[in-house]
């Protein structure tokens, strides 16, 4: 719980941050690249190892099933 | 689970529903001159544990920037050969397995706020998983700060291969919600703050999975092998036995910022659930431009977590042989940790005029997993590579 407790004075301090820096849409040519993505750009493969490989799923929607284990 | 080279009926179901999603979404992008994305991604798994898995997956969207509007599906095909120490250690054969995953999803935000749906099925022999969702979103300060909310309920159906579920199954519901905060915080950085809870209610134990018990005071070494857990053990092996519902909950911070030529992303998930279980994962990818048709840099990616509170090592019978209520043999769900380094190319083959209306992508990561507190093995390495194709046509 302190590490939630520390992120979410992260949010505190980031909330500021979108109230002082207004950018302009045309400004905005650099956060239009495909890698700036605020999704995860992990391809499926790679998305479907981690849910296998990690017990500590966070949320998604990702289905179910086909871990390779018995 | 364990699965067969069985394909059930919803399977060509689930791609031929996208299949038709797709082709309908394209006819109406080519009539409404709309901008449309396909991708294909040929994905290998391989690691020392004997498992090996093979994922072709396609995806499709169809948008309408101007109007707001956007529908997509994707459809994957996992096939699984395994022969894991887990399977050896319960005098199983090797088994092979195929699952069938496919989704559709849509969005509409004409100006500042906007409706978001989804729903995916998943469909194994012994294992079936349906999901759908819905989220609303909302533009604020100039699109400077973006909120989610969003909400969605999955139902699984888990049995045994060859056994129709009417005779065996379990069931486990699922609802998730998560709230996602966006800033822009320059024009080359943004900022996400993603928060889930999932709640997860029914029986997840596996019904092939049975667990060594152990007589009082019994010296089990960590990685103990197949032979010395069986010279050890007592001659009865319960199934596994898991708590019947599990609440999750995570939190993750995600920056991408834009230099010039290249682009740095980051992630850092917490994540704690009503099993005890805690975890930190951390991923890091740098993609840099060289030239106009190439993207390349490396991946990496730390992920820690402690056991859940019923994990032990080796498992112990009570007095008149008591079981112990709570029992699993999933080295997920002990403390480990996976360290992975990765490396991606994408190289744009379009045309001069649009050298990235085609780009063909090379992902390889190799992940080195060190399982501290569990038998029959101490670590493991994998690999995984995959080869994309994207057009935006």
């Amino acid at each position: 719980m302190k590490h939630f407790s520390s992120c979410l004075v992260l949010l505190v301090l980031l909330l500021p941050c979108a109230a002082c820096v207004r950018v302009a849409a045309y400004e905005r040519g650099s956060l239009a690249h495909p890698t700036m993505a605020t999704s995860d750009i992990a391809p499926p493969s790679e998305e479907h190892v981690r849910a296998v490989q990690e017990g500590a799923v966070g949320g998604g929607g990702s289905a179910g099933g086909g871990c390779g284990c018995n | 689970m364990r699965l067969q080279l069985a394909a059930s009926g919803l399977g060509p179901a689930i791609g031929v529903l996208v299949l038709a999603t797709t082709l309908a979404a394209v006819r109406v992008a080519h009539a409404q001159s709309l901008n449309e994305h396909l991708a294909t991604e040929y994905g290998q798994y391989a690691d020392t544990d004997h498992v090996f898995v093979e994922t072709p997956s396609i995806a499709g969207t169809v948008s309408n920037p101007t109007a707001g509007w956007s529908v997509g599906g994707h459809y994957l095909v996992d096939v699984v050969s395994a022969a894991s120490v887990d399977i050896v250690s319960t005098a199983s054969r090797a088994w092979h397995e195929v699952r069938q995953e496919g989704s559709v999803e849509a969005s509409y935000e004409p100006k500042t706020f906007g409706v978001q749906a989804h729903a995916t099925v998943s469909d194994e022999p012994d294992y079936l998983s349906l999901s759908a969702g819905a989220a609303v979103t909302q533009d604020l300060l100039d699109k400077n700060l973006t909120w989610l909310l969003g909400y969605s309920y999955g139902h699984d159906v888990a049995g045994r291969t060859g056994t129709p579920f009417s005779v065996f199954s379990h069931v486990i519901d699922r609802h998730a919600m998560s709230g996602v905060l966006t800033l822009v915080m320059s024009p080359t950085t943004v900022g996400s703050l993603i928060g889930d809870a999932i709640f997860e209610d029914g029986d997840q134990s596996k019904p092939y999975r049975y667990i060594p018990l152990f007589a009082p005071g019994s010296s089990v070494p960590r990685g103990a092998s197949i032979d010395l857990v069986n010279s050890l053990r007592a001659s009865a092996r319960p199934l596994e036995q898991l708590p019947l519902s599990r609440q999750r909950y995570g939190l993750t911070t995600r920056l991408a910022h834009r230099f010039p030529h290249a682009t740095l992303r980051l992630d850092e998930r917490l994540y704690v659930d009503s099993w005890t279980m805690m975890a930190t994962t951390t991923d890091a990818r740098y993609l840099a431009d060289l030239g106009p048709r190439v993207e390349t840099g490396p991946h990496a990616r730390l992920h820690a977590q402690t056991a859940v509170d019923f994990w032990q090592l080796a498992y112990t019978a009570g007095p008149g042989f008591a079981v112990p209520a709570l029992r699993t043999g999933d080295r997920e769900l002990g403390p480990l940790v996976n360290l992975t380094g990765g490396w991606t190319l994408r190289v744009g083959i379009g045309s001069d005029a649009s050298p990235n209306s085609w780009v063909l992508g090379f992902d390889l990561n190799v992940t080195s997993t060190q399982y501290l507190d569990d038998l029959y093995a101490t670590e493991r390495t994998s690999a995984l590579g995959g080869v994309t194709l994207e057009t935006d046509l």
